[in-house]
């Protein structure tokens, strides 16, 4: 469980969140909704202390993973990171072999015979084995934007995290990878606690069980989604038409 | 409309810019063939003894492997000393200083990049030639491993800002990709950071041996001017091709082989050189790409 209690998230004097306090249930699906500068990637990447270099950045109040306390002085950030995945909006994957990225953050923590087993596991969970098990060794470059998202996803995944953090994942992708991205997070949910944030409410609404609202860093009372077939998401527009991500 | 009239506008520019760049270009060409022509006469007497032949006796033979080996060496030893230094100061200086001292740094370093080799000649015979006597306690501090040593510190400046540069110009989303994974700053910058920028870096490497291997009257003043093959012992007089054209080029101008002899050296050291700026810059645009 994610708990936020009075957090404040401030470059200076301008804060971006205010006294935020709530909770996230564990293996559970919370989207992020909000216009643009309302503080949402500023609450993700506070959550894995992703700004902690940036200059004047403070915070107040109290995140607790698990009960445990993500700003306390003794806290070890690199840990931390492990445990809190940050998926970006913009895919970036480092310029080497496809398998190379999926075990990149791993490569200290674990004897090499292990990896391509690893590799395996964490390119089914995103579904992209099938695509590229027969060219690993290739740059992770030549893939499509989508392909490439889903490999940043697997290689987070690779590291072990228990809370995933999604930047807007699928802005930059087409319709077609962006469903499968939202299928492949409904399939992690079981395993992971995941915070998305997003610009489309539809997209919100189709995958989270939380919709959380934020404007000026502020949050309005959960929305919990509800069915609702005539806005259909991108999700559920495109999913019929994308058999080839098995289950 | 007003485009066209402004592309017509700007054409005589164009040429002007294209001539100047045909002027340098022309004038590179002609210090080359220069230095052949000029060289031709002691190749066709030598042939290949002259890169090979190991005594330089003005008059009867001129042998350049001396001053070539000299040449290798004392920018082999610089290149070796100064590489840990210039890629530890360029790493820290990019991925740990704050903006504020690394621009500091960096205006330090560009600084001394650009004083002339003479008063870093002043500095070895003063201090470097002294220090390397007494502390191997040799009988001569004149020695290509005091003239390798005052190189190194000449071109450390140049390779650290440049291998800076490098290091810098990789985007900041690969540094929060690999931090995003749980890995430290500094394996951050060994992992991500470094393999990125190694084309950059290689090009600031390249430009240092460049200007290392050119260096003239820094190393006359320290290398003890004697010509012969060193061997492997560092701690020897030797002679590089600058040194050796700055101690005879006045003397001979207008002698026939001798001079002659001193024009196939420089004709060597331009090859050499030429070759190394080259790919320096090469791989520069390589990285910036």
């Amino acid at each position: 469980m994610i708990q936020f209690k009075n957090f404040v998230a401030a470059f200076g004097g301008r804060k971006v969140i205010r006294a935020l306090t709530f909770n996230l249930p564990a293996n559970s699906i919370t989207a992020i909704i909000g216009a643009s500068g309302s503080g949402k990637t500023t609450l993700l990447r506070a959550l894995c202390r992703m700004n902690d270099r940036v200059k004047n950045f403070r915070v107040e109040g109290n995140v607790l993973i698990d009960g445990m306390d993500i700003y306390r002085p003794d806290t070890d950030v690199y840990a931390l990171r492990r445990n809190v995945g940050l998926v970006f909006q913009k895919p970036c994957v480092f310029p080497k072999s496809i398998f190379d990225n999926a075990v990149f953050g791993v490569k200290e923590k674990m004897h090499r015979k292990e990896y391509p087993d690893l590799v395996e596991k964490v390119l089914r969970e995103v579904f992209l084995w099938e695509e590229v098990k027969d060219r690993l060794g290739e740059k992770a470059t030549t893939l499509s934007q989508g392909q490439q998202q889903r490999l940043t996803l697997a290689r987070t995944l690779a590291v072990g995290p228990q809370v995933l953090l999604m930047d807007e994942p699928t802005s930059s992708l087409d319709p077609k990878s962006t469903a499968a991205i939202e299928k492949l997070v409904q399939s992690l949910k079981s395993r992971h606690t995941i915070l998305w944030v997003t610009h489309q409410h539809d997209q919100a609404h189709s995958i989270a069980d939380k919709v959380l609202i934020i404007e000026n860093g502020q949050i309005a009372p959960f929305e919990t989604p509800v069915a609702r077939p005539e806005q259909s998401s991108s999700f559920t527009r495109v999913l019929q038409n994308v058999q080839e991500y098995p289950e | 409309m007003h485009a066209s009239i402004g592309a017509r506008q700007l054409e005589p520019v164009g040429w002007i810019f294209a001539a100047l760049n045909l002027i340098f270009l022309v004038s590179a060409m002609g210090l080359g063939i220069f230095l052949v022509v000029e060289s031709v006469p002691i190749l066709r007497l030598e042939g290949v003894d002259f890169w090979l032949g190991d005594d330089w006796w003005v008059g009867e033979s001129f042998g350049a492997l001396p001053m070539i080996c000299g040449s290798l060496m004392v920018t082999g030893l610089a290149t070796l000393l100064v590489l840990p230094v210039a890629l530890s100061g360029a790493l820290f200086t990019s991925e740990y200083l704050s903006p504020p001292f690394r621009r500091r740094v960096k205006g330090i370093m560009e600084l001394l990049a650009g004083v002339p080799g003479i008063i870093y000649g002043l500095l070895g015979v003063s201090f470097l030639t002294v220090g390397v006597k007494d502390a191997l306690n040799l009988l001569d501090g004149n020695t290509l491993f005091t003239a390798g040593l005052l190189l190194a510190i000449m071109i450390l400046p140049m390779i650290l800002t440049l291998s800076e540069d490098a290091l810098h110009s990789v985007s900041s989303e690969f540094r929060e990709a690999a931090e995003s994974l749980g890995l430290t700053k500094l394996q951050t910058a060994l992992r991500v950071v470094l393999p990125q920028s190694v084309p950059g870096i290689v090009g600031a490497v390249l430009l240092g041996i460049g200007r290392a291997m050119g260096e003239t009257i820094a190393v006359m003043l320290v290398v003890g001017s004697l010509d012969r093959v060193p061997g492997f012992n560092l701690f020897a007089s030797g002679q590089t091709i600058p040194s050796k054209l700055g101690r005879e080029a006045a003397e001979a101008l207008g002698s026939g082989l001798h001079w002659n002899a001193l024009m196939a050296l420089g004709f060597t050291l331009f090859l050499v050189v030429a070759i190394l700026t080259f790919s320096g810059h090469l791989f520069i645009k390589r990285n910036s790409q």
